[in-house]
């Protein structure tokens, strides 16, 4: 317990963290140390170790070095239990850090780095960089990393099934409950199939410089079993703007595809270059570089890390320049230096906008490109590699999907893409391509607009999304019952928007309507008083479910009621948006759906007005954000036993490695 | 819909004509002050049906002078076939049949944190972009116009919010400009007038509010 107040009282002066681990007996000092440890930030070696790594798991080492005024930094050196790295260290410029307010740093400071460092030694290790100036005068820091080993538990997994609910907390989930299943008496009348998986723990999603995560490192925590900042994904941070040069850490799938021959599949309904997908192959300190994100699939993922699925949104990013979509720009394209591309044995990369990735995918890697949902159904059984891109960026959301297959015309013909597949239908066929490796896979699957939808407090169009989420896990778990060495794990970056069901309206839909045109706010006849009912006036919110799993109607009488914690201004009717708001990324091609995309609300402040009961929000901006709530994960099948009690989000990937590596005690 | 005067621009886009305008949707209905123990906010009381802005801008479009002669008006929703196909978008016939041609073309100016001289981007919405913060990766649609601003104008265009009648010659098929967007239809704006009252370029500033769109981090 006296740890805590040490780390709180060395984190209020950056200055107090440097004297506290520097060596007196030079000038020349040492900014940064990576692995990130309290051990160098704050003096501090005791638990909880910041950087923990598998057995062998590969990770960079790194040093951020100031020399004096005048002088110039010509070596550095990394030991690790005091034992010099017999490995090469490279010294580039920093040139500024992203993370103290783009100040420069003083004339060569130089960044040290040493590529793809392992050690298969369970247990604490100290590491040090030496930094030499040339007048001859060194600097020495410290830091410390944990390496996690593994017990022969019993059989092991053989393949490991993610189902990424994004920003999908534990109300997400109620919500969805209350909805598809019903409640009765005080009882779900059915569980939903994620409710159904045996073992449940609580995970606490912060990153490395947060309370509040975004999905980069909210996902890479789980695929990396570390820490990084907001918008990183697979590496630490860095002093240099470069976006594909921070240091790295080795992906799950590269060490399983590496030691065990195991496959990838990355599925999502948001475009494939977003920070979830993203952050089960990609190393990047900028999530939005689309470019040379989309490039490292191909480049990195299929030859490194055994992609074989790559299923979703964004295919802008696959498109050469001259194609009319084509999203691909030099500034969000990549190119490795050369002690990453020797070291970690992966291709330069090259600033390249006229690439045409669709056609590598199929020509060089041998993967077949399905554009629809029609197309990817009709995919032949014997396809092993598999390339899906089902709109330019985001596909559309479950409710607007599922009208259209019911007959209504809805934003996505007007988006031009009117025929794309569900997520349990993506998920289906991902397993059918990846299972023909005897070696086993590791799948990610995300349900992406559970989060986005969320930001934009549109409640029924993330419910929805999770009800696809939830028929997706159904797969998964089918899957897994006929496939018992499969572990599968219902998880979340983190929760989105604070959101909660606060009750159920207490009029009819009828009722409900006339109120939201009335603009009486929350005066007698508004959309509050009289219609917000707590407690024992909530009851118990009815909905009608069709036999496609969807509801027949999002506004029944006395509907639930859905409240924001993390909200910013809008406007509420309660009723359900008969269009969601406008993604501007999408092409802008049709007439057919209410005349035009530019019909679309563009933010929560300009539907639901003729209601006029308007809320004010917390946050600036025009969009809910993550909050820092736990988030539960739930697992079932071999290894899933692991899962239990209240866990650091990196824990997860040391359990499934546990499970996976080292296998684990039989259970359900 | 209300109406609010517009002003007139004179300047880096040339001769600019004072029109009346739509508020429609780029109006954020926010709060009003309360009444005294009053607590509702305002939202706006249309007891007939409104028109879509799209139709909006088609209606607006009718309701000026018809375009020119050798000028033809041009649309956001004509540029691209739908539904998309397995690839790329694809250019409609009337959009590839006025490669070379006159045309003018009603639209928002986007309001850029960082603007490429003689240069401005036309979009059928209001739109912020974030270069500093974000680089390019910000929310412009496919649809987006690059507008190039004749040399003899001022280098930098100051935002011009509501909406802009464009006219120039148009240019279609995707590039990758110098400051790194992609550019799919580009307009070049017609010369500025030799002198007042002798106008070619018929670039009409119509006041309305800017969207206050936000970037979203997910």
């Amino acid at each position: 317990m006296t740890r805590l107040p040490v780390r709180a009282l060395c984190a209020l002066g950056s200055v107090a963290a440097l004297l506290a681990t520097t060596s007196a007996v030079a000038s020349p000092t040492v900014f940064r140390l990576t692995p990130p440890s309290a051990l160098f930030s704050f003096g501090d070696a005791t638990p909880p170790i910041i950087a923990r790594f598998f057995r062998g798991q590969k990770f960079d080492l790194a040093a951020t070095l100031i020399p004096d005024a005048g002088q110039t930094i010509t070596n550095a050196e990394f030991r690790v239990d005091g034992v010099l790295v017999n490995v090469p260290v490279t010294l580039t410029t920093a040139d500024a850090s992203n993370y103290t307010g783009n100040t420069a740093f003083p004339a060569n400071t130089k960044q040290a780095a040493l590529r793809a460092y392992s050690n298969s030694v369970p247990g604490v290790h100290t590491f040090s960089v030496t930094g030499y100036q040339a007048d001859g005068s060194l600097v020495v820091a410290s830091g410390n990393f944990e390496v996690v080993g593994f017990e022969n538990l019993g059989r092991k997994a053989k393949n490991v099934i993610f189902m990424f609910g994004d920003g999908f907390g534990i109300a997400h989930r109620t919500a969805a409950r209350i909805m598809g299943q019903g409640v009765q008496l005080g009882k779900a009348n059915a569980q939903m199939a994620t409710d159904a998986m045996p073992n449940v723990a609580i995970v606490n999603t912060h990153s490395l410089n947060s309370i509040v995560t975004d999905s980069a490192p909210g996902a890479a925590c789980y695929s990396t079993g570390n820490k990084a900042n907001n918008n990183q994904e697979g590496v630490f941070p860095d002093d240099t703007l470069a976006k594909f040069d921070n240091p790295r850490v080795e992906y799950m799938a590269s060490y399983l595809s590496r030691t065990q021959g195991k496959t990838l599949g990355i599925v999502t309904t948001a475009d494939v270059f977003d920070a979830t997908p993203a952050a089960f192959a990609i190393h990047t300190q900028d999530r939005g570089a689309g470019s040379g994100i989309c490039d490292q699939y191909l480049d990195e993922g299929v030859t490194n890390r055994g992609l074989r699925v790559l299923l979703g949104g964004g295919r802008k990013w696959f498109l050469p320049t001259g194609t009319t979509g084509s999203a691909r720009t030099s500034s969000s394209d990549y190119t490795l230096p050369a002690d990453i591309t020797n070291r970690w044995n992966v291709p330069t990369g090259a600033v390249d906008t006229g690439r045409n990735l669709i056609s590598e995918f199929t020509s060089n890697a041998g993967f077949t490109y399905v554009a629809n949902a029609n197309e990817l159904t009709n995919a032949p059984a014997n396809t092993s590699r598999l390339l899906g891109l089902f709109s330019f960026s985001n596909m559309n959301v479950a409710k607007d999907k599922v009208d259209k297959r019911r007959g209504a015309s809805t934003v996505v013909d007007d988006y031009g893409f009117p025929d794309q597949p569900m997520l349990d239908e993506m998920t289906r066929k991902a397993l059918q391509v990846l299972s023909k490796n005897n070696n086993g896979f590791t799948l990610m699957v995300e349900a992406a607009s559970i989060d986005k939808q969320a930001h934009n407090m549109d409640s029924e169009r993330w419910m929805l999304d999770t009800l696809e989420f939830d028929r997706a896990v159904a797969v998964a778990r089918e899957f897994g019952a006929s496939n018992p060495d499969t572990l599968v794990v219902v998880v979340a970056d983190h929760e989105c928007a604070g959101v909660n069901i606060i009750g159920a309206s207490m009029v009819s839909n009828v009722q409900l309507t006339t109120r939201a045109a009335a603009n009486l706010g929350t005066n007698s006849g508004g959309l509050r008083q009289g219609v917000v009912g707590t407690y024992e006036a909530a009851g118990f919110p009815i909905y009608t479910m069709e036999a496609d799993g969807y509801p027949t109607t999002t506004d029944p009488d006395n509907k639930m009621l859905i409240g924001y914690a993390g909200n910013s201004d809008r406007f509420e009717d309660w009723l359900t948006n008969a269009k969601p708001l406008r993604d501007s990324q999408q092409p802008n091609t049709s007439t057919a759906y209410g005349a035009n995309v530019s019909t679309l609300p563009s933010d929560p402040g300009r539907r639901d007005v003729n209601g006029g009961y308007w809320i004010t929000g917390q946050v600036e901006g025009s969009s809910a954000v993550h909050t820092a709530s736990d988030i539960p994960v739930y697992a079932e099948g071999r290894g899933s036993s692991l899962f239990r009690g209240t866990m650091d989000n990196t824990d997860v990937f040391f359990h499934v490695m546990q499970a996976v590596v080292g296998g684990a005690p039989k259970t359900n | 819909m209300s109406l609010v005067l517009s002003r007139i621009l004179v300047g880096s886009v040339g001769a600019l004509v004072a029109l009346a305008t739509l508020a429609e949707e780029t109006q954020r209905p926010g709060p009003r002050a309360a009444r005294a123990g009053e607590v509702r906010h305002p939202a706006p009381t249309n007891s007939v049906p409104r028109p879509k802005p799209s139709e909006q801008l088609r209606q607006r479009v009718a309701e000026l002078a018809p375009a020119p002669e050798g000028v033809q008006d041009l649309f956001f929703d004509e540029f691209f076939r739908n539904p998309v196909g397995p690839l790329g978008l694809e250019l409609t016939d009337r959009l590839s049949s006025l490669q070379g041609k006159r045309i003018r073309i009603l639209g928002f100016m986007v309001k850029q944190a960082r603007s490429t001289p003689w240069t401005l981007l036309l979009a059928p919405f209001p739109l912020k972009t974030h270069e500093v913060d974000y680089d390019l990766a910000d929310e412009l649609p496919a649809n987006t116009v690059r507008v190039f601003l004749p040399r003899s104008s001022q280098p930098i265009t100051p935002h011009v919010p509501g909406l802009l009648l464009l006219t120039g010659r148009l240019e279609v098929g995707d590039r990758e400009e110098a400051d790194g967007r992609h550019s799919v239809v580009r307009l070049h704006l017609d010369a500025p007038p030799a002198s007042p009252g002798t106008a070619s370029t018929n670039s009409e500033a119509l006041l309305a509010p800017l969207s206050t769109a936000d970037s979203i981090r997910r």
